[in-house]
């Protein structure tokens, strides 16, 4: 055969039958040994048909059913347990008002005293008052475990020393952080009634905060809006200091579940004025 | 709040030594500025383009502020920081601002050309426009393209050192001052001095004064000095001290807070002010059982 036809061999005919036209035969099918690999003897096809316990389970059917179950009445569920949240605030703060006109009367000094009073006369209040105390180790326990997780900081730092932090990579993290359950403070507001409130957030919501907060003799639950607060918090790194970050509610009118995979841009910056005006009145 | 965002550093390039004498003259300039009202003061370092940045972060910012002005800082209470002007020429020859932009707390740019006005206005990352008044504009100003710039948060400067130096900078000023108003609907307007010896300071009534004669309204002027003016040290700031804006280092005014922060990304506080700590302290008062 001359090249011509060679050529015309390889470009026309073999290309439409084999993957590589220069080498229509695969090297190992010349090899004159033909490798066997050991197999179970079928051991395997038999107890994935079987419907035996011990059947192995292919990962893929796995996640695929976990995949199409989805909770049975999701939306109906869903709507409840909003119902209830809101059912959960209004009567607490009813209480708490209710509470409050009771604790109104001069004798009444302590807590004890309060409550020992309304389990006389009220007990209906008593039950539904907000308690403060019972989310304390939502914030100690769970809140700041993960949050010093997210950080980095799980040890202790020697007192005095610079834990080993990256700067913009940890703001990171915070922006995509869940805040249930943190101890937030408002630092500033357009609102001067409620800067240096301080509370346990029980729910993030879109446009507010809710928080349990601790009061002298009622506690109470308040719903602080983000839109023009600044809230602050800590992250203790040991016994004696903690890191100071602060949350620009103007820019996190987000929840939480959006939040994390959310990209946030710059904005211009014009309604954050109080930001910088409430320092002048001081 | 009176702030003036333009003192001139007395250095033309990176490259340069900074001399005592000027430093001094500098001093002299940041009291008079103290004595006639400023209580903010920003000193801005003009570099062209084309130059290129030192790579180590140490000699990015030659100012050194801590040490050269902490004992005037806390004498007469004024605030002082740092600032880069870009002259943008073509925008071809640019360089990467991420790492530079770490160590000023205000990025400016400084277009000279057409090409460098459009990319100044749409996509740089700075925190402020100014251009040079005292030379003809290298093209003519539009509406779109200098409120599309204020709306994405940056503010147009207008430096008013140029008219006390002579006599066609002061035609050519006026001018330019006019067509800057026009272009932006005067929204988002700051005034600064702009000043290289203490002569070249004016106080708040002699500024509104001249920028009344020149169709900006005394009410706006005064805004452009106070207000607007801290919100670009307030985006300056937010962009090296926070994620994308929603998270922050410390809490209370990130703008005030110079010494304790520096340019550092991490605060650490004596734990309690706000913290768990009182918590534990106050003793656990529970509901009354019976």
């Amino acid at each position: 055969m001359d090249e011509a036809t060679q050529s015309f061999i390889k470009q026309c005919l073999f290309t439409k039958n084999f993957n590589n036209p220069s080498k229509p035969i695969h090297d190992n099918r010349l090899v004159s040994t033909v490798l066997l690999t050991p197999t179970d003897g079928g051991q395997v096809k038999k107890l994935r048909k079987s419907k035996n316990p011990m059947r192995i389970k292919s990962f893929f059917s796995y996640e695929r059913r976990t995949l199409n179950k989805s909770h049975p009445n999701y939306r109906r569920t869903m709507k409840r347990s909003k119902n209830s949240l809101k059912q959960y605030i209004c009567d607490c703060k009813i209480a708490s008002k209710k509470a409050r006109i009771v604790a109104r009367d001069p004798k009444i000094t302590t807590r004890e005293q309060l409550y020992a009073v309304l389990q006389q006369k009220q007990k209906d209040v008593l039950k539904k008052l907000p308690d403060y105390e019972s989310f304390v180790p939502m914030y100690e326990e769970f809140w700041l475990g993960y949050i010093k997780d997210v950080l980095g900081v799980a040890e202790p730092v020697p007192v005095g020393e610079r834990p080993h932090i990256n700067g913009p990579n940890s703001l990171m993290k915070l922006s995509m952080a869940d805040y249930n359950g943190s101890l937030l403070k408002v630092v500033k507001s357009k609102n001067k009634n409620m800067v240096g409130i301080q509370g346990i957030v029980i729910w993030d919501s879109q446009k507010s905060f809710i928080m349990v907060t601790r009061g002298r003799l009622v506690d109470n639950i308040k719903i602080i809006p983000k839109r023009g607060t600044v809230f602050g918090f800590e992250v203790p790194i040991n016994d004696e200091e903690a890191l100071q970050y602060s949350i620009l509610g103007d820019r996190f009118k987000y929840r939480s579940v959006d939040r994390a995979s959310r990209k946030f841009k710059s904005r211009r910056c014009d309604d954050m004025l109080y930001y910088l005006q409430d320092d002048l009145d001081t | 709040m009176l702030v003036d965002l333009n003192v001139r550093w007395p250095q033309e390039s990176f490259n340069t030594p900074v001399i005592e004498k000027d430093i001094a003259e500098l001093r002299a300039t940041l009291i008079t500025l103290h004595n006639v009202g400023y209580s903010h003061v920003v000193l801005n370092f003009t570099v062209k383009q084309q130059d290129k940045f030192p790579s180590d972060p140490k000699e990015m910012n030659p100012m050194n502020i801590n040490e050269r002005f902490g004992q005037l800082m806390k004498e007469t209470g004024l605030k002082i920081y740092s600032r880069l002007t870009l002259i943008i020429d073509d925008p071809s020859k640019g360089q990467s601002l991420n790492k530079i932009s770490q160590a000023y707390d205000i990025m400016a740019a400084l277009p000279v050309s057409e090409k460098g006005l459009t990319l100044a206005t749409t996509s740089l990352d700075i925190d402020l426009l100014t251009f040079d008044y005292g030379n003809r504009f290298p093209t003519f100003l539009k509406h779109k393209n200098i409120c599309g710039c204020v709306k994405r948060g940056v503010k147009v400067e207008m430096v008013y050192g140029y008219t006390l130096r002579d006599l066609s900078q002061r035609r050519q000023f006026v001018q330019n001052v006019r067509s800057v108003i026009r272009s932006s609907r005067s929204r988002g307007l700051v005034i600064s001095g702009g000043a290289r010896n203490s002569l070249e300071v004016r106080n708040i009534l002699g500024v509104t004064a001249l920028f009344r004669t020149l169709g900006f309204p005394s009410d706006k002027c005064s805004k452009a000095m106070n207000d607007t003016a801290a919100l670009v040290l307030l985006n300056g700031r937010l962009r090296n001290k926070s994620y994308k804006q929603t998270v922050t280092v410390g809490s209370g005014n990130i703008v005030h807070d110079i010494e304790g922060l520096g340019n550092d990304t991490i605060k650490i506080v004596k734990r309690g002010s706000s913290s768990s700590a009182n918590i534990k302290t106050e003793p656990a008062t529970k509901k009354m059982k019976i």
